[in-house]
């Protein structure tokens, strides 16, 4: 019957889902696993910071200036309206530090290194570079993803913090260059707003996207010959995809449910 | 022999509704060089797979020194695969690092050994492979040959007991192929590794190896010494050991003598039907073959069948290859009606160029085609009817070195 069968197809796909998820937490707890045991890779681990972290300096910090700049301009244009310009430093900061800083750090680096490291290990599985390190007694888990979730952890807050600082000052370019709020009062408002606990917080938010996007985009190419009916150069491209979109979806999604234990 | 270092027992593999392999058994003995042939397709390097652990059987036992490998613990199982390396089809090198990076890294993530260490033995693999220079490239800059080349160096830089080697020779050209395969057989024998290759290039392959396994339906359907592979009679391995031979038979027309003998036996033996023999012999095959080539025999029965052909095109025709300088062509055609075809076929033989002592420039051989008929006779066998027709053979065209070609009516 055609209701069953909408019934089993959803049932499958939620089954499915939940499969997945579970795939991915035991993907993510070996690559864990593996980070604290030695021999520790320390050059890997400084190869992958310089390639996620030293490499999207340049796009965290453009697109945290003109974030800033933004949420400067909007907010004063707001504010101006209940005569609370003076809080613009605070408001720009806490938006800053408490959520745009992580997400967007978040996103940029998904679409920089993740999808690159989607593709990069994508490619090793379809052409048996992968294969060739277990056929070595190389640990695969252990040589790709680890220093990747080491890297990470690392790069996500630093990048996350750089985010911010240039945010705020590019709120301060907009709102006390340009439209000529009280340089001191923008300093002010920021230091009587913004709590260490909002600090702590974007944080905990930097770190937690770091390990999801790692491992969502790592697992991506890691598992892509088992998408099903989708081989080769396509296959990591719906791989790549995937991990794109899977990674801001849950960075949003987790932003969410973050924000509401933080607050 | 002793106890196999690798064995197999009634191991099956199935991918999806495909069954690869189907109770195979086989045994690898440490020291050896085993090949495993058969056509593409049929589980030769899912075999190889399975020895290694990147696929689990199905069902069966694989045993490693006497012990099932999915019986022991995790650690056991990586000392296992650690004393076993594999060089990959498609070489599977990191294309993201060096030449030396590649070869290094088995070296440089399973050992403890210093970096000058490992410097020294990587050289010392690349050396072996002659591959010095190379060290900075990347695997995309290096012609395909290179690349198997370092894929090698990569499987033997640990010095493993057994390495596993998917197709190693697979596009290289002939002199590269040799090197290769000498080069597995002079590291196999000085460091004593036991190898298991899986290979099409028969028969080069049997010069190294010292046990055979032919894999066809799921199944070993022979394992032993090259020699006792000769002996064996199978149509499988027939047509593995003799492929350049079925190769010219294909491309010229005729069946194989097995068939051609099938045929015989199955449609014209002891049925009604007039049938006429002919056998075609080239005079100084061996000498051909040897001051010339092998292309001229083959050109000379390609176009030779190619003519009967013409001349029998509303006739039933079926020629076999009796052997390397004869071919049999079995025709509906009356003995008279084949006699004149034969004399017309003689007058065109001459015109061509392998009749021209001229397109030899200082290895000018003499041979003649000579051609001999016999109507079918009931009761006769095969083999006294082709005698028969050579018995009554005539010239159709003979090449004179230093002077001109001429037919001639009898021998």
């Amino acid at each position: 019957m055609a209701v069953l069968t909408i019934f089993q197809r959803t049932g499958k796909r939620a089954l499915d889902f939940i499969h997945e998820l579970g795939l991915i937490f035991i993907f993510f707890l070996k690559g864990a696993f593996y980070s604290f045991i030695p021999p520790f890779q320390f050059r890997k681990i400084l190869q992958q910071i310089y390639f996620i972290g030293v490499k999207s300096i340049f796009v965290i910090s453009l697109v945290g200036i003109f974030t800033g700049m933004v949420l400067g301009l909007q907010g004063y244009y707001s504010l101006v309206k209940f005569g609370s310009e003076g809080v613009l430093g605070g408001v720009v900061a806490l938006s800053l530090i408490r959520e745009l800083g992580p997400v967007l750090t978040a996103i940029m680096i998904i679409g920089r290194a993740g999808s690159s490291m989607a593709a990069e290990i994508g490619i090793m599985r379809i052409t048996e570079q992968i294969d060739a390190l277990e056929t070595m007694n190389v640990n695969s888990i252990r040589y790709l993803f680890s220093p990747r979730m080491i890297a990470s952890l690392i790069c996500f807050p630093f990048l996350t913090a750089l985010f911010d600082v240039i945010g705020i000052i590019g709120g301060y370019v907009s709102g006390v260059i340009l439209l000529g709020i009280n340089s001191g009062t923008y300093i002010s408002r920021m230091e009587n707003l913004v709590d260490l606990s909002d600090v702590t917080g974007g944080f905990y938010k930097a770190i937690f996207f770091g390990l999801l996007v790692v491992t969502i985009c790592c697992y991506q190419g890691y598992y892509v010959h088992k998408r099903g009916k989708v081989f080769g150069a396509r296959g990591v491209s719906f791989a790549t995809t995937s991990a794109v979109v899977l990674s801001c979806v849950c960075v949003l999604v987790g932003d969410y449910v973050l924000t509401s234990f933080l607050l | 022999m002793g106890i196999p270092l690798i064995e197999f027992r009634d191991v099956s593999k199935s991918f999806g509704e495909k069954k690869v392999l189907d109770g195979v058994n086989l045994k690898v003995y440490p020291g050896e060089v085993t090949t495993i042939i058969g056509k593409s397709g049929v589980g030769k390097s899912v075999t190889l797979k399975l020895m290694i652990g990147l696929e689990r059987p199905d069902s069966g036992e694989i045993l490693y020194n006497g012990r099932s490998i999915f019986g022991l613990s995790k650690r056991q199982r990586r000392e296992i695969t650690g004393e076993i390396n594999f060089m990959f089809q498609n070489n599977a090198l990191f294309d993201s690092l060096t030449v030396y990076e590649n070869i290094a890294l088995p070296l440089q993530e399973t050992t403890r050994l210093s970096s000058r260490e490992i410097r020294d033995r990587v050289m010392e693999k690349m050396e072996a492979l002659e591959l010095v220079g190379q060290e900075d490239k990347y695997p995309s800059q290096l012609s395909g040959g290179m690349q198997k080349r370092v894929a090698l160096a990569r499987a033997l830089v640990t010095n493993p007991r057994v390495v596993l080697f998917d197709e190693p020779t697979t596009g290289l050209d002939p002199v590269r192929r040799n090197s290769v395969l000498s080069m597995i057989t002079h590291n196999q024998q000085n460091f004593g590794f036991t190898a298991v290759l899986v290979s099409h290039d028969v028969p080069h392959v049997f010069y190294i190896s010292n046990r055979i396994a032919v894999i066809d339906g799921g199944r070993i359907i022979f394992e032993g010494s090259p020699m006792e592979l000769e002996l064996f009679s199978h149509p499988v391995v027939h047509e593995f050991i003799n492929s350049l031979e079925f190769l010219k038979n294909q491309i010229v027309g005729v069946r194989t003598r097995r068939d051609f003998e099938r045929f015989f036996r199955e449609e014209v033996e002891g049925k009604e039907g007039r049938w006429t023999i002919v056998v075609f012999l080239l005079q100084n095959y061996n000498l051909i073959i040897e001051k010339v080539g092998h292309l001229v025999p083959h050109y000379i029965f390609s176009e030779l069948v190619g003519m009967c052909k013409g001349f029998c095109v509303n006739n039933r025709v079926v020629f076999g290859r009796y052997s390397f300088d004869k071919v049999v062509l079995l025709t509906e055609k009356s003995p008279q009606e084949v006699d004149q075809v034969l004399s017309s076929i003689g007058e065109q033989l001459k015109e061509k160029d392998f009749f021209n002592e001229y397109a030899y420039t200082d290895s000018c051989v003499e041979f003649s085609i000579e051609a001999g008929l016999v109507e079918y006779q009931k009761l006769k066998r095969l083999y006294e009817l082709v005698d028969e027709a050579l018995s009554r053979s005539r010239v159709l065209a003979r090449l004179f070195c230093g002077k001109k070609s001429r037919g001639e009516e009898d021998v």
